[in-house]
């Protein structure tokens, strides 16, 4: 799938109707060919407003992910995998939209119907 | 907290609490939207218990007869309500409307071990994902001061629920501003924690490197009792901090010798609401007023905060809603209708998600792809250390001001219009302006209200906005506290 992958020109410009089709699809979202109108305006409006963040010199900042990480927070842990205890299956049974037989019941995967 | 001092020393009873805790939110609740659902019969029953115990002698929790609210995306168990409706956990969305989770929350489960009574859940702006209450799927929550007027969000339903008198203690979470900016606009107290000062275990995830659970009340001792309660090392939260829950409410008025305070000149902003500067100036009159000392300091990228966490927090959230698939757990569209398990998946999310919420993942999907991570969220990251290291900066003593506190508005304004940010996303965004730098750099903050303003003939609530150094909880709600105390007089 070459064209989710391609590099942009630029991330400035106004997104045009194909990349919000593009974004949609990555996101496993089904827009209507309206709503595609209206992503494109929104998102690009709060894209250029994001743009605000190219005037800032942010030269040799290290990223920050999370407050978590060892430099801001020490007393933040890595803890070791440990088993604890589990729900039961029938909990997740329960939850689940549709479950047959202890499986989740989704379309065929392979063969016709497969994506 | 009065009610749990009342009820444990035999002054009041748990029940008469509930049953008054009702009434008000039979009076309000079909008017303001605050609540989802109410545990009517399971808080009676709990509170007939807990009169039973204290009638033989039994000692009790610190919240003894409190009636809570918890905001709908902490989970309650589903065998919570046993004699009412079991519960569901929705996250104010149609994805997650028949959720009954199997768990709760460790927030929710510490205020019940010190029986406190959970009286219902409060609606909220789906996934967190709003500033105004306006956009959850089980309607609008409307402003008890004005119902024409939002509540703020996305703790919508609990500022309200405190504001009409309903409860005196709301739980809450807080990803950009979500306790604070709602307690602003209400009049109530919004105390957004540390980043890792409380679990977040049973939150149902926005952004995880952002969310934080904090109380919301009408006291600040209130919201420090809950604090106190909820805090502290958690298994099932390893970025939940080891260090020991600090005694909030014991030092509460405590003397605060040397106390230093910054006040942005960047926050005196122009394009604020008139009130909101007054309200700052009176803070400072307040502070100065008790020996304080106030300077002022700059914090150079407050503007660029909010496009660094709209970029963020989209991002987390494209990645951590990836999991509403319509196949273990949440809405999912009709089998008959789809073709393909990837059609299952994209309509059911279509489906079940709000506008603003797949605004949201749109938005994180596009930053994260490749080709764009560097122009948009690594950048963005890279701000949010700058905003931290700043952050620091004003905290330092030497060389650096040596702040206790920062002292800035939480809002713009006060309380807008129902429907009146609704078509501009980026207007709603910048709602955000003063609140979510607390939430990039992970330190605690917390809203006081400071006054009213005037308009179209109503008073309308305002807040001023105090953020400390990381883990300095208790002292910034003693900060607090002590501004409460002087605006009041």
């Amino acid at each position: 799938m070459s064209n989710e992958t391609s590099q942009p020109a630029s991330g400035k410009s106004p997104l045009s109707a194909d990349e919000v089709r593009r974004i949609a699809r990555l996101a496993r979202l089904n827009p209507t060919e309206e709503q595609v109108e209206r992503y494109r305006r929104e998102l690009s409006d709060v894209l250029a407003w994001a743009s605000a963040l190219e005037e800032v010199d942010a030269e040799g900042l290290r990223p920050m992910a999370a407050p978590a990480d060892a430099e801001s927070h020490p007393h933040v842990r890595l803890d070791p995998d440990v088993p604890g205890p589990m729900l039961d299956r029938s909990v997740i049974d329960e939850i689940g939209p549709s479950v047959d037989g202890g499986f989740f019941v989704v379309p065929k995967v392979f063969g016709d119907g497969g994506a | 907290m009065e009610i749990a001092r009342a009820v444990s020393s035999g002054n009041r009873r748990a029940t008469e609490v509930v049953e008054a805790c009702l009434s008000q939110i039979d009076t309000h609740n079909p008017r303001l939207n605050a609540l989802r659902a109410v545990y009517r019969e399971t808080a009676r029953e709990r509170a007939r218990a807990l009169d039973k115990r204290l009638g033989a002698g039994e000692s009790v929790g610190r919240l003894a007869g409190v009636p809570v609210v918890i905001k709908d995306n902490l989970c309650l168990r589903s065998d919570y309500g046993q004699d009412d409706e079991a519960p569901t956990t929705t996250c104010g969305s149609r994805m997650l409307e028949h959720y009954r989770s199997p768990y709760t929350a460790t927030a929710v489960q510490r205020l019940l071990d010190e029986d406190a009574i959970i009286v219902g859940t409060a609606n909220m702006d789906e996934f967190g994902m709003g500033s105004s209450g306006e956009h959850c799927h089980f309607g609008v929550t409307r402003n008890p001061f004005d119902e024409e007027r939002v509540p703020g969000g996305s703790s919508s339903g609990c500022a309200a629920a405190l504001a009409s008198g309903m409860v005196p203690l709301a739980l809450g979470s807080d990803t950009g501003g979500s306790v604070r900016q709602p307690a602003a606009l209400t009049g109530t107290v919004g105390f957004k924690p540390s980043y890792g000062r409380v679990s977040r275990w049973g939150l149902i995830a926005y952004a995880s490197s952002l969310d934080c659970v904090g109380p919301m009340a009408r006291t600040v001792e209130d919201a420090a009792l809950a604090l106190e309660v909820i805090s502290g090392a958690d298994a099932l939260d390893s970025t939940c901090s080891t260090r020991r829950a600090e005694s909030v409410v014991e030092s509460i008025d405590l003397e605060l010798d040397g106390l230093r305070i910054g006040v942005p000149v960047q926050a005196r902003d122009e394009a604020n609401d008139p009130s909101v500067n007054e309200a700052l100036d009176r803070s400072i009159e307040s502070f100065r007023s008790i020996g304080a000392e106030v300077i002022d300091v700059e914090f150079k990228h407050v503007h660029q905060s909010v496009p660094a966490y709209y970029i963020v927090a989209p991002a987390e959230a494209s990645s951590n809603l990836a999991r509403y698939d319509g196949v273990r757990y949440g809405h999912r569209a009709s089998i008959d209708t789809v073709s393909s398990i990837e059609e299952l998946m994209s309509r059911s999310r279509s489906e079940g998600f709000g506008p603003e919420v797949q605004r949201r993942i749109m938005l994180g999907t596009h930053t994260l792809s490749s080709g764009y991570y560097d122009a948009y969220y690594s950048r963005a990251m890279k701000m949010r250390r700058l905003v931290q290291q700043e952050f620091a900066t004003l905290f330092a003593t030497d060389p650096g001001p040596g702040c206790h506190a920062v002292l800035m508005p939480t809002t713009t304004g006060p309380a807008f219009r129902i429907g009146e940010k609704m078509d501009d996303p980026a207007m709603m965004y910048r709602e955000d302006l003063y609140t979510v730098a607390a939430n990039l750099a992970g330190l605690p903050a917390i809203s006081v209200p400071a006054g009213t303003a005037g308009v179209e003939g109503k008073r309308l609530p305002i807040g001023v906005q105090l953020i400390g150094p990381a883990f300095e909880d208790a002292r910034l709600l003693r900060i607090a506290r002590r501004l409460e105390v002087q605006l009041a007089e």
